[in-house]
């Protein structure tokens, strides 16, 4: 039986979650551990670039108060704690509470969702009155698998974490543990590091542009998508085998070189995805029925978009530029982050095409001023430390928290950016029709693989 | 007659379960039916009732596994199960003894696998057909019993 916490301590705890708010700071991860018969739990926050802790130390099999009361994205985070240590959180009222409402369940499997998840929905007549997400259905056990392995086996799984994500994930473990080693790598292979992250980007952008497509029915335009995708694939083939272009990262650097000639060819296949992209983009602002299918649909308040980060949040025109607060160089390119207004679905699909032209445009400007140079620093894997990285990845902002001992992971913290938009899916679908539910999921770009590891 | 000629009589209604992981196969999937010109005729379906075959991706975890079965059972016989990937034939990097993720064929009748991380586009529907003429085989077998 779960023991509550004294009323004081509930109460100290949320006070400080609303002196930080009130500050400015936002829930930037909550990691837990488990000693002997008591869970600790630490909130980061984060404002800019400063960094906060908060730590709740609760006995086993009690439950403490909620962090959504004060940062609603911190909901799938609390979740996945629960899950995995003996630690319940005092939660709000769900979907299954509202009554007199028919519950529909859609899902996990279906081709209209991309990854597995299932939707328990409560309907008043054609309008979905609340909405519950029913996840756990990708959960591998990547973050227990690691601990005690030797970095260059975590960076094998860290590549298989999502099909769309995986070299921004595992950038960023290598990042970790550069950093605890305080090494860096060399210019060369931060300037190959971030073609491959754009490459990514372009990848995941065109794929949740093909989920949205088919979600409005649109199979013309989503074959042509996925001729863009083909396009991708040629020209990923050109650089490695895997598409994801996994076994080419190491710590400290690459473990190849990518040729300047290749490189340009890479350049060249893609950059033939732009004058489609923008057709695409064209038929969709100017096509009557698809403006009036996306406009209005799956609007996210902009409270709500302020916490959240990648496309959802930057559609509702709060500016949100990752790339500036990466290790790698993109500051030395010129780039203006696209920017929406709507915070619906409408300018979420425009800025997914916004996107992917920038990351054309950014590729193209990597290729031409590709420094010379080594592309590996050697790193002697031993030490003991601990590193938080945060980096852009596909969807949004990421978050990696390593800690080293001896040359093996002692553990490892992973949040990617669906663990935080995913709390606002259900505020987001109420009021909506059941027919919209497939495009709102689709324009979230959730990736679940990486979210439930 | 080979198998693509006698594929090309009929299509292929497939349920794609896309269990866990991450989704590396299933993409791998869609861009073969999207970018093969060779082979057309296999649909995508999201009723089991429709399907003729079930295509298992990604690693199996007993929350997944419990959803599979419920599918499996609603697909009308004679069906077929490919086992596609790494993940799902093998559990791949992630099946440890004691973290109770499955393989496909833990808990269904698999008719074809295909291995790797990701496996190839032309591979994969290869498989698909011939599991279907493995499930067109034993409904024929069947019937002259």
């Amino acid at each position: 039986m779960s023991k509550v916490w004294s009323e004081k301590q509930s109460a100290a705890l949320l006070g400080k979650w609303f002196t930080f708010r009130a500050m400015g700071y936002t829930l930037l991860m909550i990691d837990a551990s488990h000693n002997g018969n008591k869970v600790s739990v630490e909130y980061l926050l984060k404002k800019e670039e400063r960094m906060e802790s908060v730590k709740a130390d609760a006995p086993c099999n009690s439950s403490i108060p909620s962090v959504t009361e004060v940062f609603p994205q911190g909901a799938q985070m609390q979740e996945e704690i629960a899950r995995r240590f003996p630690i319940t959180f005092q939660s709000e009222a769900s979907a299954d509470d509202i009554p007199d409402c028919p519950a529909v369940e859609w899902g996990p499997f279906h081709p209209l969702l991309p990854q597995p998840v299932k939707f328990r929905i409560r309907m008043k007549d054609e309008l979905i009155e609340g909405a519950e997400t029913v996840t756990g259905y990708n959960h591998r056990g990547l973050e227990v698998l690691c601990i005690g392995r030797k970095p260059e086996d975590v960076l094998e799984m860290m590549e298989r974490i999502s099909a769309i994500n995986g070299f921004p994930f595992s950038f960023a473990f290598a990042r970790a543990i550069e950093e605890i080693h305080e090494a860096q790598a060399p210019e060369r292979a931060q300037w190959l590091r971030m073609f491959l992250m754009e490459m990514t980007f372009l990848h995941a952008g065109l794929q949740s542009l093909n989920q949205i497509a088919r979600s409005l029915g649109l199979l013309a335009c989503s074959a042509r998508i996925f001729k863009l995708c083909g396009l991708y694939q040629e020209a990923a083939a050109l650089i490695c085998a895997s598409p994801q272009f996994s076994g080419l990262l190491e710590i400290g650097g690459l473990s190849r070189d990518i040729p300047r000639e290749t490189l340009f060819s890479v350049n060249a296949v893609i950059q033939e995805m732009e004058k489609e992209l923008k057709d695409i983009r064209n038929q969709w602002e100017n096509t009557a029925s698809i403006e009036k299918r996306l406009h209005g649909a799956g609007k996210i308040d902009k409270n709500h978009a302020a916490m959240m980060t990648g496309r959802p949040r930057r559609a509702a025109g709060l500016a949100e530029d990752l790339r500036s607060l990466s290790a790698l160089p993109w500051h030395k390119l010129s780039y203006t982050v696209p920017l929406a207004s709507g915070s619906d679905c409408f300018a979420r699909a425009m800025l997914m095409m916004d996107d992917a032209l920038l990351s054309l445009e950014l590729v193209d400007q990597i290729t031409a001023a590709l420094p010379k140079g080594s592309i590996k620093t050697s790193v002697r894997i031993e030490g003991s430390g601990e590193a938080l990285v945060c980096e852009p990845e596909a969807c949004g902002g990421m978050a990696v928290r390593v800690r080293m001992e001896q040359g093996r992971l002692q553990t490892i913290r992973i949040r990617n950016a669906a663990a935080l938009n995913i709390s606002f899916l259900p505020f987001c679908l109420q009021g909506m029709e059941m027919n919209d539910l497939p495009l709102v999921v689709s324009s979230f770009e959730l990736d679940l693989s990486a979210m439930e590891k | 007659m080979g198998w693509l000629d006698r594929f090309k009589s009929r299509s292929i209604s497939l349920l794609v379960i896309q269990a866990g992981g991450c989704t590396g196969c299933a993409l791998q999937f869609s861009m073969a039916l999207s970018l093969e010109n060779d082979i057309k005729g296999i649909t995508i379906t999201a009723n089991p009732r429709h399907a003729d075959a079930m295509l298992v991706t990604g690693c199996i975890n007993e929350q997944s596994r419990e959803e599979i079965l419920k599918v499996y059972e609603q697909i009308p016989q004679p069906k077929a199960v490919i086992a596609a990937g790494a993940c799902s034939c093998s559990g791949s990097l992630f099946r440890t003894a004691d973290n109770k993720l499955y393989t496909t064929e833990e808990f269904l009748p698999v008719d074809a696998w295909i291995r790797g991380c990701t496996p190839g586009m032309h591979e994969m529907l290869e498989a698909v057909v011939r599991a279907a003429e493995a499930g067109l085989e034993k409904e024929e077998s069947e019937k002259e019993t």
